[in-house]
């Protein structure tokens, strides 16, 4: 036993003294995937944009960086995919994707969160339909980019939603806000909705599908008033 | 402990979120199958120097050295512990979150790595022959926020490695040492990439686990070293150089496994010794040739060793820029050590750092 003390005693300084950061790093130069990676990981969304930029400009046949730059975008956006992936969406009621996602996205979004929400799905979107789509096995990165876009046009459609429809500590919506929203951004969030619901499947797109079911369900001569009302009784009990 | 609180953790993820990406398979890079502990300790350098089984793995070379025509006989086995695991255990992060829900699981997986193995050794060597047989086995297990292209993913993965290695040296003038060594090997380097995507290759694992299991199962494969040592011996300063052609032709496997690349290796040592003290220092560049396409920071190993008495050492040194630091106490047959260092399997600093604690003991003489 007192040999193994000893040797603890010792190791313990020499753990102290040497710690575990490399010494390499100074010595070492990132290729330009490297750098973008290293900044996508540590978190600083706005230098992993500038490098995927310029990655993708610089080879725009390369489509597995789009999906880099696209969750860049999203994170910067607010989107938490971690979070994302522990909330339990499902098809079966109409606010599950609303409150899923809800729960982490902006609920007031600045207009450059918007933004950066929509260039995640364009980026996405200027990909081949080939290179996101869960049907082609040939493309290892086909079907994580469709996942991809099922979230990001979805966070987009509701931080849209969030725009206008804020509730307030009294639990109601702002009535002027919700006066404020014009059928063109009601066809931009319907039509978001839709693209999701299109692709078919479990989880986030039949959970956008349950949206625009009861959506369609509500009272209202236009698409904008049955998206008001609905907002009206999901966004105050939710 | 550890062992049993990951394997919760890792079925969680995998029950909850994940589901099966692909498998990607080859040793990629320079490192050596198996290091003997305590050249870990002095920065993973052996091509001048090496301790008991270390010696066939590094540079068969260094067989005729030292003055007794046995070198060593025995069993060694060790223990992989994640030096940060250890500390988060110590500290009770670890603890809090196995009660917090599943929840806190996937923050903790997506938040650290895993990486635990073990080693075992069963050698003789004298002056000119020798016969190992080993295995190694490590586990590697990464939550990483971006790492299926923007997706989260769980990446597994294993470095198995077994087989048998014979040496042949001799040492036809004072100044030089040539050796040969063949090896029989097994080896399966799985890695497992589990993101959230689609469900129908989660139907495809759940349906068919022969596959996986298929993947992983070990492969063999022939192949042999070459090495050589020159010698500048003085009364209290020794200079050597230490070259070596590893997987001489490159060593080729059965099934899925790559075949690892001939590489070509160099060291320097300087030895400063009393007359019962050395001081070892040293340097290995590996891979001279870059056929494992790697950063030269990978490739280099520095060390420092200090043996006392012939029964305390203490290393320290730079394992591809990460410092690693051990000791080992000799006892005639039985021998106890640690050894703390860390490994880069990523391809830049700091990419995947991992920083294990090994503990291991030997038996023999």
């Amino acid at each position: 036993m007192r040999i193994l003390g000893i040797l603890w005693i010792v190791l313990s300084f020499y753990l102290t003294a040497c710690g575990t950061a490399t010494k390499a790093k100074p010595y070492v130069t990132l290729t330009s995937d490297e750098k973008a990676r290293q900044a996508l990981d540590e978190q600083d969304f706005q230098k992993a944009i500038e490098l995927y930029k310029e990655l993708v400009e610089g080879d725009p046949e390369n489509y597995e960086r789009y999906r880099f730059l696209a969750a860049a975008y999203a994170a910067a956006a607010g989107f938490d995919i971690i979070e994302a992936a522990k909330s339990n969406v499902s098809g079966g009621e109409s606010g599950s994707l609303i409150n899923s996602l809800g729960q982490f996205l902006p609920a007031d979004p600045s207009a450059d969160q918007m933004e950066w929400m929509r260039l995640s799905k364009d980026t996405l979107l200027s990909m081949p339909a080939e290179f996101r789509s869960k049907d082609n096995a040939e493309i290892d990165y086909a079907a994580g980019a469709a996942t991809q876009l099922e979230f990001y046009q979805s966070s987009y459609a509701i931080m849209y939603i969030n725009q206008f429809a804020k509730v307030s500590e009294s639990g109601s919506l702002d009535p002027s806000r919700l006066e404020s929203m014009t059928d063109q951004d009601v066809e931009n969030i319907l039509s978001n909705f839709s693209q999701v619901a299109s692709t078919g499947g479990e989880g986030v797109p039949a959970a956008a599908q349950a949206i625009l079911a009861s959506i369609e369900a509500k009272e209202g001569s236009t698409q904008r008033e049955k998206l008001i009302n609905y907002l009206n009784a999901t966004k105050k009990t939710s | 402990m550890f062992l049993k609180l990951s394997a919760r953790k890792v079925k969680i993820a995998s029950l909850g979120l994940l589901v099966w990406s692909g498998i990607a398979f080859g040793k990629n890079s320079n490192e050596l199958l198996y290091t003997e502990p305590f050249d870990l300790a002095a920065g993973g350098t052996s091509l001048t120097r090496a301790s008991q089984e270390g010696i066939v793995f590094a540079n068969p070379a260094l067989l005729p050295l030292g003055g007794a025509w046995l070198r060593w006989v025995g069993f060694q086995a060790g223990f992989i512990l994640d030096r940060d695991l250890v500390q988060s255990a110590q500290s009770g992060s670890i603890g809090d979150a196995a009660g917090a829900g599943d929840s806190n699981f996937v923050d903790e997986l997506f938040s650290r790595s895993l990486h635990f193995g073990q080693t075992a050794t069963l050698s003789f060597l004298n002056k000119n022959f020798a016969i190992s047989a080993f295995e190694r086995l490590e586990l590697d297990v990464e939550g990483q926020r971006f790492g299926d292209g923007g997706l989260p993913s769980v990446n597994f993965g294993v470095e198995a490695y077994g087989g048998i290695l014979t040496s042949y040296a001799l040492r036809p003038a004072r100044w030089i040492s040539l050796g040969v060594t063949a090896k029989r090997l097994y080896a399966s380097e799985p890695e497992i990439q589990v993101p959230i995507t689609d469900q129908s290759k989660i139907r495809e694992l759940t349906e068919n686990t022969s596959k996986l299991r298929d993947e992983i199962s070990p492969n063999q494969g022939t192949g042999s070293d070459l090495g050589a040592l020159f010698l500048l011996q003085g009364f209290n300063v020794d200079l050597s150089l230490g070259l070596k052609v590893e997987d001489v032709g490159g060593t080729k496997f059965t099934g899925a496994q790559p075949d690892f690349p001939q590489t070509y290796n160099a060291g320097l040592g300087l030895a400063l010794h009393g007359t019962k003290e050395v001081l070892h220092l040293s340097l290995d560049y590996r891979d001279i040739g870059n056929a494992y396409d790697e950063k030269t920071f990978k490739k280099v190993y520095i060390g420092a060793r200090l043996m006392l008495r012939n029964m305390l050492g203490v290393a320290c040194g730079l394992y591809q820029g990460i410092p690693t630091a051990g000791i080992r106490v000799d006892l005639l047959l039985f021998k106890l050590g640690v050894t703390a260092y860390g490994r880069e399997l990523g391809s830049f600093p700091g990419d995947k750092q991992r920083n294990m604690l090994m503990i291991y003991t030997s038996l023999g003489f």
